[in-house]
């Protein structure tokens, strides 16, 4: 009987020892301020950052209430200079009643200022800080990081979740967009790449706000340099092998396609010519016909020719736009650096002193397959020729 | 004379094997900081080299069926030079346990409770422990197959979570270090996590198997933890890439970064929960070796007035290895190998040498 009761006792300690171990640095969530979004701004001393954190507001118990509660007070935004990340939140930390919770960060926003000084240094603190993930999104706002973090969205509460939605949302086309903490980490390791940093832009229409994603920033080494509009960004996203079924309009003499490729096979080879080395693409597509206006008066098989040499056209020309341009740059923003050490580790070892040298004389041979495989729900236009028209 | 008449199945054997080896899937930063992109090659060989130290723990095990560790040492080096070796042992047994226990600590501190003093966390997670040692080896080893499993199902699982951020160009390039690089991260992997089974010696009289068999249960078990251990470097490399080397702890890194779609996401928690029960049944089965080998010594009738004070030396004894993760990581890649190779490696084949140029044995078979 008395060993029964001890064994129960012994449970009883056990369980509470269980329920008590959170009990030590307990956080309840009203004691806490939620951090949705954090932004770094240059500040007017170069050695200071200007660090915006969008806090979550979180509202009364019941769900009820919601009536009152309009969308642009559903968070609130703090602001504070400082030299490091940390210490302007600590210094925030006494501005406010609650604690600053950075679990839930969303997106780091850096402004463009700051990245045009180099973000290399506030980056160590994302990656050692426990409390900051690896898969936030990176954003730079083309103007400051605390304009985007304080516009609201219309249909989104709080503006930090809306970005990370846009950005899943418009991956789902090509995913250059989406630059996680660990993808910049990554790039900015490798030593000759030039990462890239979607950008956001905050627009100011007659009353009503709104951001939009607007191009790619391109880094050399940690500092901004350029940037690749979205027609650009649709020219890398061809050789990233980012693009899952990617629209692309041409215009030819004899009318207007709207196509889109997909299915897309894609192969990305450094190689070594006589001349030097050279990137060889391989590319391979099927092309959906979405809208065809025009082309009167010819038949199928002429009109599919003239789409298919055209889609070919404007393909090569998109990449090599978006290419040349990065030579121009100098930024090697495909990686292509890399690539070559991944493949030729002993003969990169000679090349990367001369990097900068080779990238902009670098030459690419770009071939490109593509096929017409899905018409939609019709086999012809409305107006072009049916093929047998006689024999019937 | 038997301190612990507790006996084990082939089977659970095996598995405690496997989910020995499993468990310590959270220590890879040692050698993926060295070797990099190419860790994988390095476990793989580590893994065959592993074997070879198989070969000598299952030969003395053969050879003294019904001797544990301690009892070979006084039988086959004479009660002097064996003592000395049987202390030596306890030494690495204790520092194992500790070393373990430390790392759980860190862990624990790092991914699910920072601010709780890592004292009260190893406190009672040797109670648990502790409580377990007590009830015997049966207890110690009852639910291996039970974490076995469910570690080897995360695993697999973690790989299909883990498809849409696995690249395959975070292999490559291949081959691309100086070769003493190899050498070393080769050492590393043989050594801190495939080597410590020569704990198995310590339990050779409670393991239910034909003396033929031993092996092969063995080899299986030492197969099951090695080839997930090898699964879990190749999804780290594939996932992180050459960030990699910047963690302490790249598997809970890696699992960190694991989402389906925007609902299920941060399912971290669940993965520390496994990882901390597989570092229970790994500190348990070392504190339970630890204990046995200290009353063997001693030539004690039983082991159980011993539990809770080589607890808690094991307890202080862990605060007092290292100061800091850096002094760890350095330790752990640079000088523990070495130390490592003289117990799993040196004195097991000294052992083995001398029992075969004596013509020693314990089981009719090799008479």
């Amino acid at each position: 009987m008395k060993k029964h009761n001890r064994r129960i006792y012994l449970i009883i300690i056990l369980m509470i020892n269980f329920i008590l171990t959170g009990c030590w640095d307990n956080y309840e969530l009203d004691t806490i301020s939620i951090v949705t979004g954090l932004g770094i701004d240059a500040a007017e001393n170069d050695d200071e950052i200007n660090l915006t954190l969008q806090v979550d507001k979180i509202k009364g118990d019941t769900g009820y209430e919601k009536g009152d509660i309009g969308p642009s007070s559903s968070f609130l935004i703090m602001n504070t200079t400082d030299k490091g990340i940390l210490s302007a939140i600590d210094k925030l930390e006494r501005q406010t009643p609650r604690s600053i919770f950075l679990h839930h960060n969303q997106v780091i926003v850096f402004g463009k200022e700051q990245v045009k000084k180099g973000i290399k240094k506030h980056m160590d603190v994302f990656i050692r800080e426990h409390q900051m993930r690896m898969e936030t999104w990176v954003l730079v706002s083309d103007g400051t990081a605390k304009e985007i973090l304080s516009t609201p969205m219309e249909q989104e509460e709080n503006s930090s979740i809306g970005l990370s939605k846009m950005i899943f949302s418009g991956s789902r086309d090509y995913e250059s967009f989406s630059v996680k903490l660990i993808d910049l980490t990554s790039r900015l390791m490798e030593e000759t790449t030039s990462p890239v940093i979607p950008i956001i832009t905050a627009k100011n229409e007659g009353g009503s706000s709104e951001v939009e994603i607007s191009g790619l920033a391109i880094l050399k080494g940690d500092k901004y340099i350029g940037e690749l509009d979205l027609e650009k960004v649709r020219g890398y996203s061809w050789i990233m092998g980012n693009c899952r079924e990617t629209p692309l309009d041409i215009n030819t003499e004899y009318g207007y396609i709207d196509a889109s490729i997909s299915n897309i096979k894609l192969k990305n080879k450094p190689k070594f010519g006589a001349d030097g080395p050279f990137i060889s693409i391989d590319f391979k597509g099927d092309v959906t016909i979405r809208e065809i206006q025009g082309f009167e008066g010819m038949n199928t098989e002429k009109t599919f020719a003239i789409l298919q040499k055209a889609c070919v056209e404007q393909l090569k020309k998109e990449i090599l736009d978006c290419f040349n341009y990065s030579q121009d740059l100098n930024a090697d923003i495909y990686g292509f650096g890399e690539e070559f050490y991944r493949r030729y580790p002993k003969d990169f070892e000679r090349m990367k002193e001369y990097w900068d040298e080779i990238y902009p004389e670098l030459d690419m041979k770009i071939e490109v397959a593509l096929e017409v495989t899905d018409t939609g729900k019709v086999l012809n236009s409305l107006y072009m020729e049916e093929q047998s028209d006689e024999n019937r | 004379m038997k301190i612990d008449n507790g006996k084990i199945s082939a089977s659970q054997f095996m598995f405690t094997v496997a989910c020995f080896i499993q468990a310590s899937s959270l220590l890879t930063a040692f050698f993926m900081s060295v070797t990099k992109q190419d860790s994988w090659i390095v476990s793989i060989i580590g893994f065959f080299i592993g074997m070879i130290f198989l070969w000598i723990y299952t030969a003395l095990m053969k050879r003294f069926p019904n001797k544990n560790l301690v009892e070979i040492n006084d039988l086959v080096l004479g009660p002097v030079i064996g003592k000395i070796f049987s202390c030596m042992y306890i030494y690495f047994f204790l520092t194992l346990s500790a070393l373990n226990l430390k790392d759980m600590g860190d862990f624990v501190g790092m991914a699910i409770m920072p601010n709780t003093p890592t004292i009260v966390i190893l406190a009672l997670f040797m109670y648990i422990c502790a409580w377990a040692v007590r009830s015997g080896i049966e207890i110690v080893t009852r639910y291996s197959l039970l974490f076995t499993l469910t570690a080897s199902l995360i695993i697999i699982a973690t790989f299909f979570i883990a498809y849409n951020q696995i690249d395959l160009n975070n292999f490559l390039p291949i081959f691309n270090q100086p070769f003493i690089k190899y050498v070393q991260g080769t050492h590393i992997i043989s050594t801190i996590p495939f080597g410590e089974v020569v704990v198995f010696l310590m339990i050779t009289p409670n393991i239910e198997i034909p003396i033929n068999k031993i092996r092969k249960y063995f080899i299986l078990g030492f197969a099951i933890g090695g080839i997930s251990l090898i699964l879990i470097v190749l999804r780290d490399i594939a996932v992180l890439g050459n960030v990699i080397t910047l963690f302490t702890f790249p598997s809970f890194e890696t699992l960190r970064m694991m989402r389906l779609s925007g609902t299920l996401g941060r399912m971290e928690v669940l993965f520390a929960v496994i990882l901390i029960t597989l570092m229970f049944f790994k500190i348990s089965f070392l504190y339970y070796v630890s204990v046995l080998a200290i009353s063997q010594i001693f030539e004690l009738n039983s082991y159980k007035n011993l539990v809770v004070g080589v607890g808690t030396i094991i307890v202080i004894y862990s605060f007092n290895l290292y100061y800091s993760m850096i002094q760890h990581m350095e330790y752990g890649s640079n000088i523990t190998p070495f130390q490592w190779l003289i117990y799993e490696f040196l004195l097991p084949l000294i052992t083995l040498i001398v029992a075969k140029a004596r013509k020693l044995s314990s089981s009719e078979e090799g008479n």
